[in-house]
């Protein structure tokens, strides 16, 4: 399958500032690539390089193995999505929606087939003779796909476009850029910072720390096999925990405290300190006495409604974990943990990347862009 | 007294004394002509036929109003188009000295009109322009206002710049952003502008003195100052006159001060 989208060794400067750095990734024709960060690692403006709306400092952007850096935006068949929407206040959604096919001169027998079809497909109808202020943050947004759409552009760019709606509306969208997405077949660029939308809109996730691309992989791949602690960090919901820990004799001893360390026997790693493990919470047992090991007091909890997230304290070592409402313990209980060593992640402390595939022994997936 | 109805009181005072003079020119151009307004005498019938005197004694009425509103026009729709379209480059298109080329504008702000009248006439009559209406309208025209400059700017760095983004990408150049974007958004900037100068433009008396020589060639505001003389001065034909010729620029702001409010509120406000 070719490519769709090529970015090559992309630097970006703003304001005297590196955002980005030495990033090359690429879309297969039809996939959906999700740009996941956290503000300010300079997946926004990834996308807006793309777009041609932010000049690079070096690298090449291919779109359908075509090298666009010398076009201007509006030349290089991309449609864009935007957070705040950027429709145009003074026309109507018929306006808004017919803009970009007058700019491009398409004959008006064109321009009403167009978009009546996207009108049809977004269930616009009724709204055609609003203006943009007479709609409410999930018609605007409608609008805004339906704008992008009626271009039949080569490759779509969605700038966080849910993030400015209310959590229902945000799960519904959300499903509908998905169904649109797997119809129409369209290569796109997604921008999130909502782990949620990226796992279940992304063919593929791309994971910007500080302008550097640390990892890519499929949704499940990227959740299942971090590359680095900050990848583990930030993929999955509650956060893994990520705490310091060696390795001996095959027993991973987490924690700095002599007299306060867990240990997880079963480990396939050589004797090492400055190791940093990560845990899912979800994969954390609970026990409420019986068990050996060092006993957990429980800090704090958090019901989530299915689930509770339990804060337990051994001295200074803090662990999180996820457990079923039914086994909700209360503030103050004490008890023990089981945790399988397959079901934790070994990192190197001091560089963050991953050790293993699990410290179980699983193999190490390799990541497409991983440092 | 209350707040509110100190406010009011307040209120009427000031807009009775904006309207105190144009009441008084208002009923000085009825007043009998000689009937010893200079004594501070009032009172007899009303003279509505000093209007027709006036407008007789202006000379060619109709072409004095086709020239000043010719002149107008030209300078409302230059300002508008050429003030709106430096205040976007301002605001929304990067280029090198960006900064010092709006610094350079704020710094113009601050010359008063008349330091730079003579270098101006200098110019003008270089170009062999003096007595023609283009040193009139050629500033408004090269977007000779600062003040528009900043105002547009202001008011266009509120409209979002995802706006622009949106425009590129639909294959807009900065004209056509300009064009079909940003100038049907500033409608309530327009009036505003347009309004200014409109007012400006009517009732200017200075650039038309410095530069329209010839008698045929006189705006209206030239045309009121031939009513004043040395010995006989017709007060009640000069407000009569004034009345006539003040009279589009009170129904200009009537019919567009809900614009013209806007405008100033978003030029107010901070960005």
């Amino acid at each position: 399958m070719g490519h769709a989208l090529e970015i090559e060794g992309l630097t970006v400067e703003l304001g005297g500032r590196r955002v980005l750095e030495d990033v090359t990734l690429t879309a297969a024709q039809g996939e959906m690539l999700v740009l996941l960060g956290p503000s300010g690692c300079g997946k926004s403006t990834l996308l807006r390089s793309v777009a041609g709306l932010v000049p690079p400092r070096s690298g090449t952007i291919r779109i359908g193995g075509g090298c666009v850096d010398d076009l201007d935006p509006g030349e290089r068949d991309v449609a864009m999505v935007f957070q705040s929407y950027a429709l145009y206040p003074h026309l109507t959604v018929l306006g808004n929606l017919e803009f970009p096919l007058r700019r491009a001169r398409l004959p008006a027998p064109e321009r009403a087939a167009r978009v009546a079809e996207s009108v049809h497909m977004l269930a616009l109808e009724g709204l055609l003779e609003r203006k943009p202020a007479q709609l409410s943050g999930g018609q605007m947004q409608r609008v805004a796909l339906g704008r992008a759409l009626v271009r039949r552009p080569r490759l779509f760019l969605f700038d966080e476009p849910l993030s400015n709606l209310d959590a229902r509306l945000r799960a519904e969208l959300r499903g509908e850029i998905a169904v649109l997405h797997a119809r129409l077949g369209v290569t796109a660029l997604y921008v999130t910072h909502d782990q949620a939308e990226a796992m279940t809109l992304g063919t593929r996730i791309a994971v910007l720390e500080s302008g550097h691309v640390v990892q890519v992989g499929a949704p499940l791949d990227v959740f299942r096999e971090p590359a680095t602690t900050f990848v583990a960090g930030f993929v999955g919901s509650p956060a893994m925990n990520l705490l310091p820990g060696r390795v001996r004799a095959g027993t991973l001893e987490i924690g700095t405290s002599p007299g306060e360390r867990l240990r997880i026997p079963g480990v396939e790693v050589a004797d090492r300190d400055g190791i940093e493990a990560g845990i899912r919470p979800h994969d954390v047992d609970w026990l409420r006495g019986g068990g050996g090991g060092p006993t957990f007091v429980v800090a704090r909890i958090e019901h989530l409604g299915t689930e509770c997230v339990v804060e337990l304290e051994l001295g200074a070592l803090r662990l999180r974990a996820a457990l079923p409402p039914s086994e909700a313990p209360r503030v103050g209980d004490p008890g023990q943990v089981r945790i399988r060593p397959e079901s934790v992640h070994l990192f190197d402390g001091a560089t963050g990347k991953r050790l293993t595939g699990r410290a179980g022994g699983a193999k190490r997936v390799p990541s497409e862009g991983a440092p | 007294m209350t707040r509110p109805s100190a406010r009011t009181a307040l209120a009427l005072l000031a807009a009775a004394a904006f309207v105190a003079p144009l009441a008084m020119m208002l009923w000085v151009s009825v007043q009998p002509p000689g009937s010893g307004l200079a004594r501070g005498e009032t009172g007899g019938e009303l003279a509505f036929e000093n209007y027709a005197h006036a407008l007789e004694r202006m000379g060619d009425f109709r072409t004095l109003v086709a020239r000043t509103s010719l002149i107008t026009a030209i300078c409302v729709v230059g300002q508008c188009l050429t003030c709106s379209l430096a205040g976007y480059a301002l605001a929304r298109v990067p280029f090198r000295g960006r900064g010092f080329v709006f610094a350079l504008v704020i710094a113009a702000m601050l010359v008063p009109d008349q330091v730079a009248a003579i270098p101006r006439f200098l110019l003008f009559r270089w170009l062999g322009m003096v007595d023609t209406i283009l040193p009139l309208v050629l500033p408004a025209v090269l977007g000779g206002a600062p003040l528009f400059v900043f105002l547009f700017r202001q008011y266009f760095l509120t409209l979002g710049e995802d706006l622009v983004e949106a425009a590129r990408l639909d294959g807009c150049g900065h004209l056509a952003i300009w064009w079909r974007v940003m100038l049907p958004l500033a409608k309530p900037m327009l009036a505003t502008v347009a309004i200014f100068t409109f007012l400006a433009t009517w009732n200017d008396f200075w650039a038309p003195l410095v530069y329209l020589v010839s008698p045929e060639n006189r705006t209206l505001t030239l045309a009121l100052a031939g009513f004043q003389r040395t010995y006989d001065t017709a007060v009640e034909w000069l407000m009569a006159a004034s009345a006539v010729v003040a009279a589009p620029c009170i129904l200009v702001y009537f019919l567009a001060q809900r614009l013209f409010l806007r405008g100033v509120q978003v030029a107010a406000s901070k960005r």
